[in-house]
Order: C-alpha cells, then sequence, then structure tokens
C-alpha cells in the first residue's frame, strides 16, 4: 500500500486514490461544520475550538460569502480553503462581469468541485485537504440550497449535512430530526445538531444565517446562547414529561 | 459632444451626465443611463468611447467588489480612484481606454470627494469637473458660481444653470440629462432632466 500514495495521479491495484483518502483524513480531523436548509432561509454552524488568549478571535471567521447571495463553511486545512475562497470569490465577479448575472448556488459548487477534482489529476500537487458546505439562493428564483464539496471533487445537493469531526453523529442526529423549518426553527436545528458534539455555548460555535433579504448574517455569542439556553429548556421539559407520567394505580 | 460634469458640496458629491447614445449622426437612444453605481457610496460618471466605457467601469466595479469580500471592508474613494487610475494607464501605451472619469464618492472619515480621470490616466482631486465640449460652459458657469459647503439644493440649482447653457450655446446640445447624487446615505438617482422624451407612436 505505501508504494501507492507517494503520487496523486497513481491508481492503487484496488481502485483506489490513496492521497484523495488522506485528504478526507484531515477533513474528518477538522472542526466540525453544519448546514441546514430551510423554507426562506439557510444555517451555517461551525465548531470554534476555543482561541488562545490573545488571539482576535475577530480574524478568524470561519464563515464567509462569496458573493452576496453565497456564503461558504469548511472543515479541513483553513490555508487551502483560503486559496479555494479566493479563487471562488473571483469567478463570482468573473461570471457577474461576463454575462451580467450573479452566479447559481449550484453553478459555483460546481466551479468549487471542478478545481478540487483538477488538483487530484495533476503531476506533482495534493488535493485540497476540506470540505465545503455552500449555501444560497437562487438570484431570480430565490429557492435556497446547500450542497457539499469534498477533496475528491464531488458534490451534491442536500436538505442539512454535516462534515469535519463527528459528522457521522450529527448526520444520524439529522436524519432523526430534520423536517421542513423556516426562520428561527431553521437555526434552532442547526445549533441542536451541532451541541450533540459540541461543548455547549456561544463561545464554542459560530453560527450565520442567510435569508434572501439581507444577505449573510453572523449571530453574536449572546444571541446563540439565548437559542442554546432554550435549547436546554426544551430538552429538560421533555425528559421531565418521560420520567414522569402521571401513575395511575 | 458627451458632456459629464460634477462638483462637491456639504456632506455630498453631485455628478450629472447627458444620456445621448450618439453614433456618427445617428442618435440610438436618448436615455442612456452614464452614471453607474460604483458601490453603495460611489458613482463614476464616463463619457468617450462607448463600447470602452461600459467595458472599462464594469471591470471597474466588479473588481471593486470582489475587494470587498476579500478584505470585509469596501474600499476608499480615493484607492478606487486611484486603482482607476492605475488600470487606464497600463492599458495606455498597449491597447489604451478612450474614457473619461468623474469619480464620486462619500467615505465615512473624509466625506464627499470628486476625482477627474481622464482618458491617457490623469488625476485630479477636484471640487467641480467636467469633460467634453459641454465642459467649456459648465466649468465657467461653476467657476463662477460655486462656493464651498452649497448645500444640495444651491448645487441642483447650478447644475441646471449649467444644463440651460449647455443645451442653449453647445451646437449638438444633448437634449437629457441624468443627475445623481452621493451622501452619507448611499448613491443614488437624484433626477432625470428631459427635453425631448421618446416620441410615443403616433397613430395614422
Amino acid at each position: 500500500m505505501a508504494r501507492y500514495d507517494r503520487a496523486i495521479t497513481v491508481f492503487s491495484p484496488d481502485g483506489h486514490l490513496f492521497q484523495v483518502e488522506y485528504a478526507l483524513e484531515a477533513v474528518r480531523k477538522g472542526n466540525a461544520a453544519v448546514g441546514v436548509r430551510g423554507t426562506d432561509i439557510v444555517v451555517l454552524g461551525v465548531e470554534k475550538k476555543s482561541t488562545a488568549k490573545l488571539q482576535d478571535s475577530r480574524s478568524v471567521r470561519k464563515i464567509v460569502n462569496l458573493d452576496d447571495h453565497i456564503a461558504l463553511a469548511c472543515a479541513g486545512l483553513k490555508a487551502d480553503a483560503r486559496v479555494l475562497i479566493n479563487r471562488a470569490r473571483i469567478e463570482c465577479q468573473s461570471h457577474r462581469l461576463t454575462v451580467e448575472d450573479p452566479v447559481t448556488v449550484e453553478y459555483i459548487t460546481r466551479y468549487i468541485a471542478g478545481l478540487q477534482q483538477k488538483y487530484t489529476q495533476s503531476g506533482g500537487v495534493r488535493p485540497f485537504g476540506l470540505s465545503t458546505l455552500i449555501v444560497g439562493f437562487d438570484p431570480y428564483s430565490g429557492v435556497p440550497s446547500l450542497y457539499q464539496t469534498d477533496p475528491s471533487g464531488t458534490f451534491s445537493a442536500w436538505k442539512a449535512n454535516a462534515t469535519g469531526r463527528n459528522s457521522n453523529s450529527i448526520r444520524e442526529f439529522l436524519e432523526k430530526n430534520y423536517k421542513e423549518t423556516s426562520g428561527q426553527e431553521t437555526i434552532k436545528l442547526a445549533i441542536r445538531a451541532l451541541l450533540e458534539v459540541v461543548e455547549s455555548g456561544g463561545k464554542n460555535i459560530e453560527v450565520a444565517v442567510m435569508t434572501k433579504e439581507h444577505g449573510l448574517r453572523q449571530l453574536d455569542e449572546a444571541e446563540i446562547d439565548a437559542i442554546a439556553a432554550e435549547i436546554e429548556a426544551e430538552k429538560q421539559a421533555a425528559e421531565a414529561a418521560k420520567k414522569a407520567p402521571p401513575k395511575e394505580t | 459632444m458627451e458632456c459629464v460634469f460634477g462638483l462637491v458640496g456639504n456632506g455630498f458629491a453631485i455628478v450629472a451626465a447627458d444620456t445621448s447614445a450618439v453614433h456618427s449622426i445617428l442618435v440610438h437612444k436618448s436615455n442612456e443611463d452614464k452614471i453607474m453605481v460604483l458601490d453603495s457610496h460611489k458613482l463614476i460618471a464616463a463619457s468617450g468611447e462607448s463600447g470602452d466605457r461600459v467595458q472599462f467601469t464594469e471591470y471597474i466595479q466588479k473588481n471593486v467588489a470582489l475587494y470587498q469580500f476579500r478584505n470585509g471592508i469596501p474600499l476608499t474613494t480615493a484607492a478606487a480612484a486611484n486603482f482607476t487610475r492605475g488600470e487606464l494607464a497600463t492599458a495606455l501605451r498597449k491597447n489604451p481606454y478612450f474614457v473619461n472619469i468623474l469619480l464620486a464618492g462619500y467615505d465615512k472619515e473624509t466625506g464627499p470627494s470628486l476625482y477627474y480621470i481622464d482618458y491617457i490616466a490623469t488625476l485630479h482631486k477636484v471640487d467641480k469637473g467636467a469633460f467634453g465640449y459641454g465642459s467649456y460652459f459648465s466649468l465657467s458657469m461653476m467657476d463662477r458660481h460655486y462656493h464651498s459647503g452649497m448645500t444640495v439644493e444651491e448645487a441642483i440649482d447650478l447644475v441646471d444653470k449649467c444644463i440651460m447653457e449647455i443645451r442653449s450655446r453647445l451646437v449638438v446640445a444633448p437634449p437629457n440629462f441624468v443627475i445623481k447624487i452621493v451622501d452619507k446615505d448611499g448613491a443614488r438617482e437624484y433626477a432625470w432632466r428631459e427635453s425631448v422624451k421618446d416620441a410615443a407612436v403616433a397613430s395614422a
């Protein structure tokens, strides 16, 4: 096996591209990120590993916008993310310049995935070590979308998804609890999913919300804490209801 | 034949441009908007070769937007003006753009400003400026009546005086003008001055 992971262009005898799989490992070590699509809103949440005391946390933004109506969160190598995000931002403006239309979410996802794929089929380069969650609204129909890409260059649309650390448990939670929601309910669902694997508190998660009218809005710590408290209260109420149904003798 | 002029007032900057799109002796349309909203607080009034005008200003607009996404804050008016001038200068000795630009903007820290950028990449920060044959008349009018710290009403009055002058004294005077303003609340259209509306289809 060791002989087939040196150069990216080499398939292993059993059909694996080891560099791509190792890149997926890097993603699995990255911070948890979750995305949920509602009927009129899309929510992205990212785990924030505790910031160093001397670090200015405002300079570490994990959810970024690519254009007025498109945002991205990712898990994996942050330096690779910077390069990919920069290329995507240029493409968004370039598209507007050449066809006088903003990009659709699918177009820019396809572009990013295409870029990730290119680096799995060239000599002397390694794949990008990140998976992205891309959200946005179609510029004309106003339909919200959520897409995911990974280091192999595949992409697909999702109603809700997670990537990074413990993404399997988050996805299981979402599969059990997903329903069509809108507005505040969607935000709550995203935060609930993230809190499955992250310590509770506004300090440990970064949440951003995108609507058609107002674009991307980062939630501040106080807001996240308030919603987390609501969720906690609902959980307590559910437990209490389960434990103490009136005993009929 | 294309007339573009502008001035800086008290907490705002105003630019006016004619709205005729001309090809040799034919007027294609008389409601062509030549003042582009560069971003929330900047206006570019451009005159010159019509293909270059649109191509160049759209290119500047998209690059200004890209800067904002990359850096999280918008360019200042001065930075945008210098960027524009740099692009003109780079292309000058290879493939020059024939576009004259008045760039008006409002910055929170420094207030309103107006930049004169001509097609050979001259850059001047000015209180009032003008391009085209109309400049002979509008600059003279502004030299006579302009003073710093004008109110919007006074400035519009002066703009109207200039338009009057152009209409009455320029042999092939453009009939319609558009006026746009930029202040702390952003860049927006202020008014049109039309003396010729597109004729409705005459009944037989």
